[in-house]
C-alpha cells in the first residue's frame, strides 16, 4: 500500500544527474558517429565498386540498410525503456521511451523513402509490396500508434503507462507480423525478386556498409540522448536545478 | 462460480442495448455492398478479391464495435467498481472478450459466406471463410480489447483506438484470408489455419494481463 | 484487532502539480471523517489515493491491518441503465449476497416494488437511494464515499447520515468528501484541503 513517488528514483534516474552525465557522453557519441558514418558513406558512395546488375543505384543501401536496422532496433529500445519505466517507476525511462518513438518513426520513414527511391531504377516503380517494405510500413504504423496514444493523454503519467503497455504488446506482435508478411509475400510473389542478396555481396561493399551501420547506431544514440536531454529540461523547467543552468 | 455472473451481466448489457449490437453488423453488410458499386458488378472481377474484401471489412467491423467493450462501464463508474472487486481483472477481461466474441465474432462468421456469395465468391471457400473468421475474431478481440481499455478514458478514444489496433490485426488478416485462398485454389489449408489458431491461442494467453494493466491505467486517469 | 487508517504527509499530484498541501490524519475504528475543500482541491483524488485507485501521491497511506476491506464508492457509483435495480446491486456487491438481503436493503431505502425497474425509470432522488442501498449490502472495514449527499432530498440526506453513523458504530471507518458542512451528520474529524501555490 505504502508507496512514495520519489523513493523509487535511483540515483541514475535523477534528471539532474542525467543532464550532467549526458553532457559528457553526447560529444563522444557525436565524434564517433561523424567518424564512422563519414568514413562509411564516403567509402561506400565514392570508392566501393559498382554493382554488376544494379549499377550505381545500389549505393543507396549505405543509407537504407542502416536506417532499417535502427528502425527495428529502435522499437525494442523504446519498449525496453517503457518496461523499465513501468516496473521501476522511473520517470527518466519514460522520457527515453517518448524520445525514442518519433526518432524510430523518422528512421522507419527514411528507410521506406530510400527504399522507394531505390525501387524506381530497380523495379521501375516507387512502390512494390515486397515483404520487407510491407513489414517496414506496418512498423511505421506501430510507431505512429505509440506516438498518438502517448500524446492523447493530458496527464503525462497516464500517457507514459499507456505508451509503455502498447509498446510492450508491439514487441510480441512484431516478430509475428514479420513472419506473417513473409509468408504472405511468398504466397503472392515468386521469390525471384530479392532486395539484397547479402552472401553475394563483395567484401569491398560489406565493410563500408558495416561502418555505416555502426555509425548509424552511434548517431541514433547521440540523437536519443540529446532528445532526452531537451525533454528533461523542458519537464523540469520550473525546478531549481534547471533555473541554475539556464 | 462468480465469473459466470460477470459473464451473464456483460451478455445482458449487450443484448439490452440492441443498437450497439446490430449497428456494427449492419455496417458489415452495407460496407460490402459498396464494393460492387465502387469497383464493378462483374463477377469475374469480384470473385478473386471477394474473400479478401469480406475479411478486411470484418476487420473494420471489429474495430468499430470494440469501442463498446469498456466505454459505458467507464463512464458510469462501473469500471472503477470492477477494479476493486475480488475477481482478478485479467479473468474479467477474458470473460468479457468471450462475451464480445459471442456478440460480434460469431455473427460475423455466420454472415460472411452470405456476403461472399454476394461478391460471387467460389462456394468451395465458404466453410473455411466462416471457420477462419470464427477463430480470428477471437484472437483479434483479445488484442482489440487492449486498445479499447487503453483509450477508454480519452474523449476521442475511438479514433486513437483504430490507429493502434488495426496494424496489430495484420497477422490475423494474412493467415485468415490466406487459408481461404488455399481452400479455393486447392492448396494445403492447414499451414495458414494452424498459424491462425496458434496466434489466436497466443493472443488469448498473453493479452489478459495487458488488458488488466490498461484498465487500471484508465481508471487512474479518471 | 482494531483497525487504524493513517495518512502520513499525503499529497496528490497531477504530473508535477501538487493538488493540496500535505495532509496528516489518523482514523480509528468507528470514526467518521469528512474531507472538505474548494473545487479542484483534490477531495476525490485524496479518497481515490486511499482506496488504491490513484498512485500519483507522495507520502504514505498506512493500514494497521493489511487485510482490511477498503472500498471506494465514487460519485457515479457504477449504476448501469441497462440493468435492473437488483442486477445493479448484485454487481456492486460482487454477487455475494442472497436475494433476501438485497430485498431488505431495498426496503430500507424505500425502493420496495422497484426490484425489476431500470434505473432510468427512477427519479434522480430514487437513483441516489439505489446507490444508498449498496451501502446496506456491502461489506467493508473502511468506506470511502465521494459526495454522498449531493442530489438527495431531505429524507435521503437523513437516511444516508443515519446509515453512515450505523456503519461507524459497527466498527468501520468512514471517510467522505462534501462541499458544505451538513447539519445532519457530525463527523469526528474534518480535513480541510488547502490548495497549494
Amino acid at each position: 500500500m505504502a508507496s512514495n513517488r520519489w523513493e523509487w528514483f535511483h540515483r541514475w534516474g535523477s534528471p539532474k544527474w542525467y543532464y550532467q552525465k549526458s553532457s559528457v557522453w553526447t560529444p563522444w557519441l557525436a565524434v564517433l558517429s561523424v567518424v564512422l558514418l563519414g568514413t562509411g558513406l564516403v567509402w561506400g558512395l565514392a570508392f566501393a565498386p559498382e554493382d554488376v546488375k544494379q549499377g550505381n543505384s545500389y549505393r543507396i543501401i549505405f543509407l537504407h540498410v542502416p536506417a532499417a536496422f535502427l528502425a527495428l532496433a529502435g522499437y525494442y529500445i523504446m519498449a525496453i525503456a517503457g518496461a523499465i519505466g513501468l516496473i521501476w517507476r522511473m520517470k527518466l525511462s519514460f522520457i527515453a521511451m517518448r524520445a525514442a518513438a518519433p526518432l524510430g518513426a523518422l528512421l522507419t520513414f527514411i528507410s521506406l523513402f530510400t527504399g522507394a527511391v531505390w525501387g524506381k531504377p530497380t523495379w521501375g516503380t516507387y512502390w512494390v509490396w515486397d515483404a520487407r517494405i510491407t513489414s517496414m510500413l506496418i512498423l511505421f504504423f506501430l510507431y505512429l500508434g505509440v506516438i498518438v496514444l502517448t500524446d492523447a493523454f493530458v496527464r503525462k503519467d497516464s500517457g507514459d503507462k499507456a505508451g509503455a503497455i502498447l509498446a510492450l504488446v508491439g514487441t510480441v506482435n512484431i516478430p509475428i507480423i514479420y513472419k506473417s508478411v513473409d509468408w504472405w509475400n511468398s504466397l503472392h510473389q515468386p521469390a525471384t525478386i530479392k532486395l539484397t542478396s547479402a552472401p553475394s555481396m563483395d567484401a569491398s561493399m560489406w565493410y563500408p556498409l558495416l561502418l555505416c551501420i555502426l555509425g548509424m547506431y552511434a548517431f541514433y544514440f547521440f540523437l536519443l540522448l540529446r532528445s532526452i536531454r531537451t525533454r528533461v529540461v523542458e519537464q523540469d523547467k520550473s525546478k531549481a536545478w534547471v533555473k541554475e543552468i539556464l | 462460480m462468480t465469473i459466470w455472473h460477470y459473464f451473464l451481466r456483460d451478455l445482458k448489457l449487450y443484448f439490452r442495448n440492441a443498437s450497439e449490437l446490430t449497428t456494427p453488423l449492419i455496417f458489415f453488410l452495407i460496407a460490402i455492398a459498396m464494393f460492387p458499386l465502387g469497383v464493378s458488378p462483374e463477377s469475374a472481377l469480384l470473385r478473386p478479391i471477394s474473400f479478401g474484401l469480406v475479411w478486411v471489412v470484418a476487420l473494420f467491423c471489429m474495430q468499430f464495435s470494440l469501442d463498446t467493450l469498456y466505454r459505458d462501464d467507464f463512464s458510469s463508474g462501473a469500471l472503477e467498481q470492477l477494479v476493486q472487486h475480488e475477481v482478478p481483472l485479467a479473468v474479467i477481461a477474458i470473460s468479457r472478450t468471450l462475451v464480445y466474441w459471442v456478440c460480434f465474432g460469431v455473427p460475423i462468421a455466420i454472415m460472411a459466406p452470405v456476403l461472399g456469395l454476394m461478391l460471387a465468391m467460389e462456394s468451395s471457400g465458404f466453410g473455411v471463410l466462416s471457420l477462419t473468421l470464427l477463430v480470428g475474431t477471437m484472437g483479434m478481440a483479445s488484442i482489440g480489447a487492449i486498445g479499447s481499455a487503453l483509450t477508454v478514458s480519452l474523449k476521442k478514444g475511438s479514433v486513437v483506438m483504430t490507429l493502434i489496433v488495426l496494424p496489430m490485426f495484420v497477422p490475423f488478416l494474412i493467415f485468415g484470408s490466406g487459408a481461404v485462398n488455399a481452400a479455393i485454389t486447392g492448396a494445403n489449408v492447414s499451414p495458414p489455419l494452424t498459424a491462425l489458431v496458434g496466434i489466436t491461442v497466443l493472443a488469448l494467453s498473453i493479452c489478459p494481463p495487458a488488458i488488466a494493466a490498461s484498465i487500471k491505467m484508465s481508471v487512474e486517469n479518471g | 484487532m482494531a483497525i487504524k487508517l493513517q495518512l502520513n504527509n499525503l499529497s496528490c499530484f497531477y504530473d508535477d502539480i501538487q493538488l493540496f498541501k500535505p495532509v496528516d490524519l489518523t482514523l480509528r475504528k468507528g470514526e467518521i471523517c469528512r474531507v472538505m475543500g474548494p473545487n479542484g482541491a483534490g477531495k476525490t483524488t485524496l479518497l481515490r489515493s486511499v482506496g488504491g485507485l490513484f498512485r500519483g501521491y507522495n507520502g504514505k497511506v498506512m493500514l494497521s491491518d493489511e487485510a482490511s476491506r477498503i472500498h471506494y464508492l465514487g460519485h457515479r457509483a457504477g449504476i448501469r441503465d441497462e440493468l435492473t435495480c437488483i442486477e445493479n446491486l448484485q454487481f456492486l456487491t460482487q454477487y455475494s449476497l442472497t436475494r433476501t438481503s438485497i430485498d431488505s436493503a431495498l426496503e430500507r431505502v424505500g425502493l420496495i416494488g422497484y426490484e425489476q425497474a431500470f434505473p432510468d425509470e427512477l427519479s434522480a432522488g430514487q437513483r441516489r437511494r439505489l446507490l444508498l442501498a449498496t451501502l446496506f449490502c456491502m461489506q467493508f472495514d473502511i468506506l470511502l464515499l465521494d459526495e454522498p449527499f449531493t442530489a438527495l432530498d431531505v429524507d435521503g440526506v437523513a437516511l444516508i447520515a443515519a446509515q453512515l453513523k450505523n456503519i461507524a458504530e459497527q466498527g468501520c471507518i468512514v471517510l467522505y468528501s462534501t462541499h458544505h458542512a451538513d447539519a445532519v451528520l457530525t463527523p469526528n474529524k474534518t480535513v480541510m484541503l488547502e490548495v497549494s501555490q
